[in-house]
C-alpha cells in the first residue's frame, strides 16, 4: 500500500510537474515589472548630445545615472539632438533636468553662463581652477536662480577659429571676412562686427557646410568639429585652424531645485568636477587629431592683440547685461592668479 | 684528420654550424611563406565563402578571435592578409559586441533593481567590451584601406593624404571623366563585397567608439569617408547598403534625422527583399540614436516581417543577415528589460509587452444568435 501510495504519489508529482511546465515557463512574463521596484523618485534628464542617444555626452551621463540612484533619485536619461527643443522642454517641465552647452543654458543661469564668455578662460588648467572653485559649497548660492540650480560644470572644449586662409594671423586681418555665427549666441555676432568682419547668419547643422563650400571665411567651434564636420574640406588648399582658444565652451547640468532632494546639487557637482581630467582627456584628443601643419601659431604679441580684443567685447557685453559681472571678475581674479603680470590686472577698466 | 690543426677544426666546425643555421632560418622563412600565401589563398576562396553562408554568429566570431593571432602571424613572414582580416575583424568585433550588449543589459537590469553598484560595475564591463569592439572593427576598416590601396592605385590616392586631398574637387574631375576615382578599378564582385565589409567594420568603429565615450580614439572622419565609399557599390546589388550608409551618416551630422527617414526605409525595404537586412539595422539605430521607441518598434516589427511578405534569407550572405538580426535582438531585448526586466520572449521578437492581443473568434461576430 505504501508503495502503491508512493508510486500514485510520484506519477501524481510527474503529471503536475508536466501540467505546471509550461505555466512555469510563462510566469516570467506574466509577472508585473517585479524589478522596478519604486522607491526612489524618478525624474527626467534631458541631453543635449549632437549623436543623440549614441554620443559620447549621453553615455557618460550612465554612469551619473547610477550615481544618481546612490543619491536616491531615479534619473530616465532622454536624448535630444537638439539643443533648442531640449532646453524648450526643460523650460515647460517635460525635464527635471537637462544638459545644456554653457551658451542656452545662460537663460537658467546668467552666472555660469558666462562661463563661455570670449576669451576669458585661455587655457584648461584655468578653466579646471574655475570649476574647482564655483562647485565647491561657498559658491552654491550662485548655482541657484530661481527655481533652476546649476548641478554641474563640464568642459565642452576651447573654441579656435577654422580659417580658409592661413595668412589669417592678427585679428586685424580678420576684416571683411565672412564669419558665420550663430543667431543663439548674440555675443559672437557683437564681436565680427568689432573686427569689422561680415556676420553671416548661421545654424549648427548648417555653418560647418557653408564653410566647406566656401560660402563663408570663418567658422568658430571646438577641435571636435575638424573630424566630424569634415573641415579638411574647407581647410583645403589653403586654409589652418589659429590655436588661440576665444572661448571655453561648456557643458552644464541645470535642475529644478524642487524636484530633486535638498542635497542634490551639491553632491553632483563634487561628482561632476572630479570626472573634470577624464572629459579633458576626451578633448585633447580631438585636438591632437588636427594635423601640426594646419596649426597657425600666434606669436605672442598677437596673442594679447586678440587677448584684448576679447577683454574689450566682454567688457561691453557685460554693460549690455549679456555677460554676469561677477562670473567676469571671478575669471579675471583666475587669469591674473596665474599671470599677474598681465596688463590687464592692473588696468583701470579691469573686470 | 692530421692535415687539419684544432684551429681549422674549430673553424670549420663553425662554419658548418652558421651554415647550418642560415640555411635553416632561410628554409624555415620560406616554408612560413610558402605556408602563409597558401593559407592566404585558403583563406579567401575558401573560409570567406564558407563563413559568409553560415548562420551561426557567436560560432564564427568564437572562431575569428581564436584564428586571428595565428592566421595573421603569418604577415610577420611577408604574407599579406588584409583581404581576410577585413571579414574576420568584423567577426571577431561582433563578439566583443555580444559582451557589449550583455553588459548593457545588465546595467538597465541593476537600474532596475535599484542597485547602483551593480549598475556602474555592468557600465564597466560594457566600456571595455565597446572599446574592445572599436578597436577589432577598426583593425578591419584598416584592412579595407591597404588591401585596396595594394590592389587599386585609383582608390590609395584619395587616402595617402586625407588631410589635404580634397574629395570633392578629386570627384569632380573625376565625374568629368567619367569614373569615380575612389572606387577601385578591379572591382569584381568579391572585391565589392569585401568593400562592403570594410564600410560596415569603419562604422560600427566609430560607433562603438561613440558608445564608449570616444575611450578608442577612432577618428570620427571616417565616416564622412565611409558615407562617400558607398557610391562605389549599387543598391539593387548589396542589400540597399549603397543609400543606408550615407543617409545615415547624413542623418547623425544633421541632428535631424527626418529628412533622411524615407531613403533610410526604402534601403532596410531593398535589404529585405534581396535576403540580406544590413540597411534595416542602421535605420533601427537611428531611432535609437534619437530615442524614438515607437518608430524603433516598428522597424524592428518591419525587419521581422509578417505573413503577408514572409522574409527570405539569402543563402549566400546569410551570416550577414544573421549578424543584423543579432543587432535588432540586442535593440529589442534592451526594449524588453527596460520595460519588463527581461530579454525579449524567445520567438517573440518583433513583438512587443504592450501589443494589443486579438483573441480567437474575435473577427467573428454572433451577436445576432443571442
Amino acid at each position: 500500500m505504501a508503495f502503491c501510495l508512493k508510486k500514485k504519489n510520484g506519477i501524481l508529482f510527474s503529471a503536475i510537474t508536466i501540467l505546471l511546465i509550461p505555466a512555469l515557463q510563462l510566469l516570467p512574463t506574466l509577472l508585473p515589472a517585479a524589478q522596478v521596484i519604486a522607491e526612489s523618485p524618478s525624474r527626467t534628464l534631458c541631453i543635449y548630445d549632437p549623436l543623440g542617444a549614441s554620443g559620447p555626452i549621453f553615455q557618460n551621463f550612465k554612469g551619473y545615472q547610477a550615481q544618481a540612484l546612490q543619491w536616491g533619485v531615479r534619473l530616465d536619461l532622454k536624448p535630444y539632438t537638439s539643443e533648442r527643443i531640449a532646453a524648450e522642454d526643460f523650460k515647460s517641465g517635460a525635464c527635471h533636468a537637462a544638459v545644456l552647452t554653457g551658451l542656452l543654458s545662460r537663460q537658467f543661469n546668467s552666472f555660469t553662463g558666462t562661463l563661455d564668455a570670449y576669451g576669458a578662460l585661455p587655457d584648461y588648467a584655468q578653466l579646471k581652477t574655475t570649476f574647482a572653485k564655483l562647485s565647491a559649497p561657498t559658491y552654491a548660492k550662485y548655482m541657484l536662480q530661481g527655481n533652476y540650480e546649476v548641478a554641474g560644470l563640464m568642459p565642452g572644449g576651447a573654441a579656435f577659429l577654422f580659417v580658409d586662409d592661413r595668412s589669417i594671423d592678427t585679428p586685424q586681418e580678420l576684416s571683411g571676412k565672412r564669419f558665420a555665427f550663430l543667431d543663439s549666441d548674440p555675443g559672437l555676432k557683437q564681436l565680427v562686427m568689432k573686427i569689422g568682419a561680415s556676420p553671416v547668419n548661421s545654424t549648427i547643422n548648417t555653418m560647418y557646410s557653408q564653410f566647406n563650400n566656401g560660402a563663408v571665411d570663418v567658422v568658430f567651434g571646438p577641435a571636435m568639429v575638424y573630424d566630424a564636420m569634415e573641415l579638411h574640406k574647407g581647410l583645403s588648399p589653403k586654409g589652418g585652424v589659429v590655436r588661440y582658444p576665444t572661448a571655453q565652451l561648456t557643458l552644464q547640468m541645470v535642475i529644478l531645485q524642487s524636484a530633486f532632494p535638498q542635497s542634490f546639487g551639491q553632491k553632483s557637482r563634487d561628482y561632476v568636477i572630479q570626472n573634470f581630467d577624464q572629459a579633458l582627456q576626451s578633448i585633447q584628443q580631438y585636438e591632437q587629431a588636427i594635423p601640426n601643419a594646419l596649426w597657425i601659431e600666434l606669436p605672442q604679441k598677437v596673442q594679447a592683440d586678440f587677448g584684448e580684443i576679447l577683454r574689450q567685447a566682454r567688457i561691453s557685453l557685460r554693460d549690455q547685461s549679456i555677460y554676469d559681472a561677477k562670473m567676469l571678475k571671478v575669471m579675471r581674479i583666475v587669469r591674473c592668479s596665474a599671470n599677474p603680470d598681465s596688463a590687464e590686472c592692473s588696468a583701470a577698466d579691469k573686470e | 684528420m692530421k692535415y687539419f690543426g684544432d684551429a681549422t677544426l674549430r673553424m670549420a666546425s663553425k662554419f658548418f654550424g652558421v651554415t647550418v643555421v642560415l640555411l635553416c632560418v632561410t628554409a624555415c622563412q620560406g616554408i612560413y611563406k610558402g605556408t602563409g600565401n597558401g593559407i592566404q589563398r585558403y583563406s579567401a576562396t575558401q573560409i570567406v565563402p564558407f563563413v559568409s553562408s553560415g548562420t551561426d554568429v557567436s560560432q564564427a566570431c568564437q572562431m575569428a578571435t581564436a584564428m586571428t593571432p595565428v592566421l595573421f602571424s603569418f604577415e610577420r613572414v611577408g604574407t599579406q592578409l588584409n583581404d581576410s582580416r577585413i571579414l574576420m575583424s568584423m567577426l571577431s568585433g561582433h563578439c566583443a559586441s555580444q559582451q557589449a550588449w550583455n553588459a548593457q543589459l545588465a546595467y538597465t537590469s541593476a537600474m532596475n533593481q535599484q542597485q547602483p553598484a551593480a549598475a556602474q560595475d555592468a557600465r564597466i564591463v560594457e566600456k571595455r567590451a565597446l572599446i574592445v569592439a572599436a578597436q577589432r572593427y577598426w583593425s578591419g576598416y584598416q584592412a579595407k584601406r591597404s588591401w585596396f590601396s595594394q590592389i587599386s592605385p585609383s582608390s590609395s590616392a584619395v587616402y595617402k593624404n586625407p588631410g589635404y586631398k580634397n574629395p570633392e574637387v578629386i570627384n569632380a574631375r573625376a565625374a568629368h571623366q567619367g569614373i569615380n576615382p575612389r572606387c577601385p578599378k578591379r572591382f569584381d564582385s568579391s572585391a565589392q563585397m569585401r568593400w562592403l565589409v570594410g564600410m560596415v567594420d569603419g562604422l560600427l568603429a566609430v560607433m562603438s567608439d561613440s558608445l564608449a565615450e570616444r575611450s578608442a580614439n577612432i577618428p570620427l572622419s571616417a565616416i564622412g569617408e565611409i558615407a562617400e565609399d558607398a557610391q562605389c557599390l549599387r543598391d539593387d546589388q548589396w542589400w540597399g547598403m549603397a543609400s543606408a550608409v550615407p543617409a545615415m551618416v547624413a542623418a547623425l551630422k544633421n541632428g535631424d534625422p527626418t529628412p533622411y527617414l524615407p531613403l533610410l526605409r526604402k534601403a532596410s525595404g531593398i535589404g529585405y527583399v534581396q535576403g540580406v537586412r544590413l540597411a534595416a539595422v542602421l535605420e533601427a539605430n537611428i531611432y535609437v540614436t534619437q530615442g524614438n521607441e515607437p518608430a524603433l518598434k516598428e522597424a524592428i516589427r518591419r525587419f521581422v516581417g509578417n505573413a503577408e511578405h514572409p522574409f527570405k534569407v539569402n543563402a549566400e550572405f546569410a551570416l550577414f543577415d544573421a549578424a543584423a538580426t543579432e543587432h535588432v535582438q540586442a535593440m529589442s531585448d534592451q526594449l524588453w528589460m527596460r520595460a519588463k526586466g527581461h530579454r525579449t520572449p524567445v520567438g517573440q521578437l518583433g513583438r512587443f509587452w504592450d501589443d494589443k492581443t486579438t483573441s480567437v473568434g474575435d473577427d467573428v461576430d454572433l451577436s445576432e444568435v443571442l
